[in-house]
Order: structure tokens, then C-alpha cells, then sequence
């Protein structure tokens, strides 16, 4: 088991390591660079470039540098120093700056993960047990339409409705007073009461997509032999579900933990935007279109950890739940 | 008749499907005694699954069960298990505590997430003794009795490590485990290769003995009829064509099927370059099935006019032998008609 721990934690910092290579390299794809966006702009608004400003700048960053020895100025004090580097467009470090948005993002995806997994298992359960009764039919039509609206047209419905109804103007994870304000125990409960709005609209889609997979996988543990087998012991009907059909059908969404949350951090970037949520997704965003090569590949490469590290929980998980697994894995 | 164990009458189950009304059991009845064995058989297809599925009561929900199955319980009125909910407590309290059933697969019939001792303590813990502990040595001693070595360690081991005969034991001893009246085994040996096979038909034969229950058992094999059971019911298509003590059985069949039947069973010291004997055709399936005799369309004995005209009933021709055939004049007398000119007796 501990080799299998070993071996896993190899695997990860290798593919780490990939990801950042690949994330610089195709971050410096596009032609042109920091610096001759900045030179344009300023030509633009009439400024006069200081000569010596620009020399400056391309050598504090290291742009006058081949790609592969800028990588090295990055990663080499990244993983010695926990030091991220300069950000150019906000001409500071990028882990202050990334930092709490790196923390707000991760408590929007997993406060998302939990909400999507309360909402579909005990939906799926009923709609598995009565299948094709109205319930279920009501069920799968609003799961559809949850599945083929995007998220982002989820989240501005959901801001004029409350406008229009409620008159708060929903949006951000914080009241205006505390935008601003230190970390605090009524800072956390001002983003408590905040959080279900995102929650909601960001975990729309996953749960349609989770009460689906889930209806399936349950309806066909049912037909199994050993839920007849627990039937003819003379189990209770409700128990044995549980025990049984519920716990197999749980493996495959075990599994895909790991990958939901890549996919619930990408795509709550423009439900991020609209909402105007301080995750990382916006600065990615404006990071990449401005090339801000060190601060877009950080927040690359700390999604990616948090990515891979989310994948070891939930195999780790699936161990615990699956005994064939761990057998496999403790061989 | 007070050593009745259980008594099906006139069963059917029928199965509303989209492509018509398919009868899986179309009225059957047989009776089973304590501590006799009787075999069901037939071919994949007939019904013999479903007939006992339906006595458990675990048919699909939707499935329209008619007829009667009482049921004798040692102490205590007779049940007509067709009468109860079949997720209710009184069936829940049968099944499993006293008729326990036996299933083909045995690598599918266990829960691969848990224990074999978390899902034989279950049974006992519902039937017999609350008590944790107890259930557990009960198990455990239950688990030496159907030979598994090292009973205290497999109780903690998951149904993967054990192999396909071993799964089979643990099956029959959580069958076992609230020591039921009757054992209904659905060819629990099919899935198991043959030296395997005659150790747990042993197994079965051995507890029996000492449990002095009665077993039901299904199968499609006749080498295993003529080593386990007592009586047989012959069943085709839905229907019991035939029913006898095992010995008239292989000796004097009286039904063309049940005949090509046991002709289809390959002998030793034959010509080995000789073709294996097989009954032509195929089970028709019993979805909107046509008048007359369900073997008709494969029978070499059918005689026109009557066979596929009408359908024969299950007549007692014999002292214990019953037969579903237009062949012998009493089932033809039973319908009230009379045998055409020229028919063939001499089958």
C-alpha cells in the first residue's frame, strides 16, 4: 500500500511537470509579447516611451531571454522558494495576488461538488425506485433542461430575477464592506450567505448530469443477481437498496470526483465573470489576454495541483469504498 | 396429506410485454412433501426459473401472478403466498427463513462490495439471532459444515478472493443459515465444472440428512435429476407436461418430450463417431402462443386434428404418474373428445 502511495506521488509531481512546461510554452504562443502590448498602448494614448523604462522592464522579466531559460527564471525559485515571480500587469508579486482568489475558488467548487451531490443521489434514488412515474418524469424533464441551459444564462436569469424580485443585486462573494476587510469570522459567514447563489447556478448542470448517470447506473444494479439474492434473504426493500444497488452505482461517480473538478473550475470562469465572483478565473482570463506569462502560468499550474490532487483523493476514495480496487492496488 | 410442505395450484405468471402477453408460467401445480426432493425440468426457457422466482415471490412487479401457493408452516395455518405483498413482512419473514433459495451464478449472487460474512450474518441477524456475535458463530460453524478451510478467515474475506465452487458453498450455507423448510436451488451447479459439481450436489445431499428439509430443485440436467431428486415435473413452455417418481422417469417416460429428452443425453460405451441425439426445433417463446400442445410443432407422435387444435391437460395415467399427452386415451377422454381413426398409440 505505502509503495502504491509512493508511486502515485511520482506519477503526480511528474505530470506536474508537464503541465507547467506545456502551460508556459503555450501561454508565449500567441505572437507579440507583454512589453510590445504595453509599448502599443502607451503609443496609442500619445505617451512617449522611455527607451531606458522599456530596457528596464525586458530585463527585470527576463523577456530578452530564450523561452526555455524565462521557464527556468520561473520554476527554479517557484519550487525552491515558493516564489511565483512578478506579475507584469500588476507590476507585483503573483502569489499575494492569486492567493485568495486561489482559496475562493477552491471553496466555490467544492461547496458546487457537495451541492450537486446532495441535490442528484436521493433524487436519482427516487427516480430510480419509480421509474416512469410522474415524479420521475418531472425529475428527468427538469434535469434536461438544466443539462442544455448554460451556466452563464443560469446566472444573469438569476440576477434580474432577484433584481427584479427580491432588490438585491446579487453578484460578488462579499458584501461591499467587507470587500476589502481582513479575513474574519463575520467576513466567513458575509461569504456563507453569499455562496448559494454561485453554488446554485454553477452546480445546475453537474447535478442534471450526475441525477442522469445515476438513474441509469441505479436501474441497472437493480436487475443484478445479488440484489435478488439480498431480496430472497428477506431484506427489507429500502435497506437493501441502500446496501447494495446504492453503494455499486456509487463507483463510477466516486471516480469521476477527480474529473468534475477541473471541469467545474473551467467552466465556472464565465459564471464567474457574469457574477462577479473573485475567483481565479477572471484574472486567468485577463492574465492570458494579457500575456502576463508568469501570473497566468502560476494560476495554471495551482489549478493543476489542486486537479491532480482531487483525482488522488477520489481514487483514494474509490479504494476505500471498493475492495476489488484496493486488492488490485494493494498487489 | 399433513406431510404437505407446500402445495402450488393452477400457477401462472404472465408478463405484460410490448410485443404481446408472454405466459412464463401458465398453469402449474405440483406438490411437495417434507423432507422430498423434487426436480423441476426443462429446457432454458421453459419457465422453471420463473415458476420459482414467483413462489419466492421476487417476479418483476409487474408481472400478473394467478393461482395459489400455500404454503404449511410447521406450526401455524397455511399461507397462500399469492395472497401477500410481495415487499411486505409476512413474505419477508418466509423467505430466506423458511424458504431459502440457491442461485445459478454464484459469481454474481454475492455483493462484491461486501464481506461473505457481513452478507450471511445479514440473514441470520434477520431471522434467527439479533445478537452480532452469535450470528457470526453460527456463520462461521455453517461455513465449516459446507467445507470451507479456514471458516473464521473467509468470513472476512470478499466474494473476489474466493474461487467459483467456494462461492457456491457460501451460498448453499447462507441458504442454510436460518435452517429453512424448504431449499429451492436454481441449477446451482450449472455455472460450477463437473468435479466441483458432484461435490456440492454431495454437499446438498449430506445437509439435507441433517437438516431434513425438502429441496426444489431446478435444473436442465438429467444426470443431476437422476442423482438428487425423488419425484419429477417435466416442464415445457410454460406448462408441466409430465410428472413422476424419478425412476419411471428415466425408465417408462410417457411424454414424447420428456422421451427425446432423456435420448438427448449423450451415453457411455455408445459409438463414439456417433451423432448426438437433439430434439429438432426450438423452444417456441410462449408470447401469443397458438392453440394446442406447446410441443406439437417438434412432436414426432402429434397426431393432426387434436394436437394442434386443443390443449392437453395434466392427467394422472399412472399411480403417481401424470402426463400431458393426447397420446393416451385418458387425456383424450379427460377433454371430452375421442381419438381421431388411425392415430398412432404406439409411441
Amino acid at each position: 500500500m505505502l509503495h502504491y502511495f509512493i508511486r502515485r506521488l511520482l506519477y503526480m509531481g511528474i505530470v506536474l511537470f508537464f503541465v507547467s512546461i506545456l502551460s508556459f510554452y503555450v501561454i508565449n504562443l500567441p505572437p507579440g509579447s507583454w512589453i510590445q502590448n504595453y509599448q502599443s498602448e502607451l503609443e496609442a494614448s500619445g505617451d512617449i516611451i522611455d527607451e531606458a523604462e522599456l530596457e528596464f522592464l525586458l530585463q527585470r522579466y527576463g523577456l530578452d531571454r530564450p523561452l526555455h531559460e524565462q521557464y527556468i527564471r520561473w520554476i527554479v525559485p517557484l519550487v525552491t522558494e515558493g516564489d511565483f515571480g512578478q506579475s507584469f500587469e500588476w507590476g507585483q508579486p503573483v502569489w499575494p495576488l492569486i492567493e485568495e482568489r486561489l482559496f475562493l475558488t477552491m471553496t466555490v467548487s467544492l461547496a458546487s461538488i457537495i451541492f450537486v451531490y446532495v441535490v442528484s443521489v436521493p433524487i436519482a434514488l427516487y427516480s430510480a425506485i419509480n421509474q416512469y412515474s410522474i415524479g420521475d418524469y418531472f425529475f428527468s424533464f427538469m434535469g434536461l433542461i438544466g443539462l442544455a441551459t448554460p451556466n452563464f444564462l443560469i446566472a444573469l436569469v438569476f440576477m434580474i430575477v432577484m433584481l427584479r424580485v427580491f432588490g438585491v443585486t446579487p453578484g460578488g462573494l462579499f458584501s461591499p464592506e467587507y470587500l476589502r476587510a481582513p479575513w474574519s469570522l463575520a467576513k466567513f459567514w458575509d461569504m456563507l450567505t453569499h455562496l448559494p447563489v454561485p453554488v446554485v447556478v454553477i452546480g445546475t448542470a453537474g447535478t442534471a448530469g450526475l441525477i442522469r448517470i445515476l438513474r441509469a447506473q441505479l436501474l441497472d444494479e437493480f436487475q443484478k443477481q445479488y440484489v435478488i439474492t439480498a431480496r430472497a434473504k428477506g431484506l427489507r426493500e429500502r435497506f437493501l437498496i441502500i446496501k447494495y444497488p446504492l453503494r455499486m452505482a456509487f463507483n463510477p461517480i466516486v471516480s469521476s470526483i477527480g474529473s468534475l473538478l477541473p471541469q467545474i473550475v473551467s467552466g465556472s470562469a464565465i459564471v464567474s465573470i457574469v457574477l462577479g465572483l473573485p475567483t481565479t478565473g477572471p484574472l486567468l482570463l485577463r492574465a492570458l489576454i494579457a500575456q502576463d506569462t508568469y501570473a497566468a502560468a502560476s494560476m495554471l499550474l495551482m489549478l493543476s495541483v489542486l486537479t491532480v490532487v482531487g483525482v488522488f483523493v477520489s481514487d483514494l476514495l474509490l479504494m476505500w469504498l471498493d475492495p476489488r480496487i484496493r486488492y488490485e492496488r494493494g498487489n | 396429506m399433513d406431510d404437505v410442505l407446500l402445495q402450488v395450484e393452477n400457477l401462472k405468471t404472465h408478463l405484460p410485454l410490448e410485443e404481446g402477453l408472454l405466459k412464463a408460467v401458465d398453469g402449474i401445480s405440483f406438490t411437495i412433501r417434507r423432507g422430498e426432493t423434487m426436480g423441476l425440468v426443462g429446457e432454458s426457457g421453459c419457465g422453471k426459473s420463473m415458476a420459482v422466482n414467483t413462489i419466492m415471490r421476487l417476479a418483476p412487479s409487474f408481472a400478473q401472478v394467478e393461482g395459489n401457493i400455500i404454503y404449511f408452516p410447521s406450526d401455524g395455518a397455511p399461507i397462500d403466498l399469492t395472497a401477500l405483498d410481495p415487499y411486505g413482512p409476512v413474505i419477508r419473514d418466509i423467505r430466506g427463513g423458511e424458504i431459502a433459495m440457491i442461485f445459478q451464478e454464484p459469481m454474481t449472487s454475492f455483493s462484491p462490495l461486501h464481506t461473505i460474512g457481513n452478507q450471511i450474518t445479514e440473514a441470520i441477524r434477520i431471522h434467527r439471532s439479533d445478537d452480532k456475535k452469535k450470528a457470526t458463530e453460527i456463520a462461521i460453524d455453517l461455513l465449516s459444515r459446507v467445507g470451507m478451510s479456514n471458516p473464521a478467515q473467509r468470513m472476512n474475506e470478499y466474494p473476489h478472493q474466493l474461487s467459483g465452487g467456494m462461492r457456491q458453498r457460501a451460498m448453499i450455507a447462507m441458504a442454510l443459515s436460518c435452517e429453512p423448510s424448504l431449499l429451492i436451488a436454481d441449477e446451482p451447479t450449472t455455472a460450477l465444472d463437473v468435479t466441483v459439481q458432484a461435490q456440492v450436489l454431495q454437499l446438498m445431499r449430506d445437509l439435507q440428512h441433517e437438516f431434513g428439509m425438502s429441496i426444489l430443485y431446478i435444473t436442465h440436467d438429467l444426470g443431476v435429476i437422476a442423482r438428487m431428486v425423488q419425484a419429477v415435473a417435466v416442464m415445457y413452455l410454460g406448462r408441466i407436461v409430465e410428472i413422476t417418481d424419478v425412476d419411471s422417469l428415466f425408465y417408462d417416460a410417457k411424454h414424447p418430450y420428456t422421451k427425446a429428452l432423456i435420448q438427448s443425453v449423450p451415453k457411455m460405451g455408445k459409438k463414439s463417431r456417433a451423432r448426438l441425439e437433439s430434439i429438432p426445433g426450438a423452444v417456441p417463446v410462449p408470447i401469443n402462443r397458438p392453440p394446442g400442445c406447446g410441443f406439437y410443432p417438434r412432436c414426432a407422435a402429434a397426431i393432426e386434428g387434436l394436437c394442434n387444435r386443443l390443449d392437453p391437460p395434466l392427467i394422472q395415467i399412472e399411480d403417481e404418474h401424470a402426463v400431458a399427452c393426447f397420446v393416451y386415451p385418458e387425456v383424450v377422454d379427460a377433454v371430452g373428445e375421442t381419438m381421431p381413426e388411425g392415430a398412432n398409440h404406439a409411441v
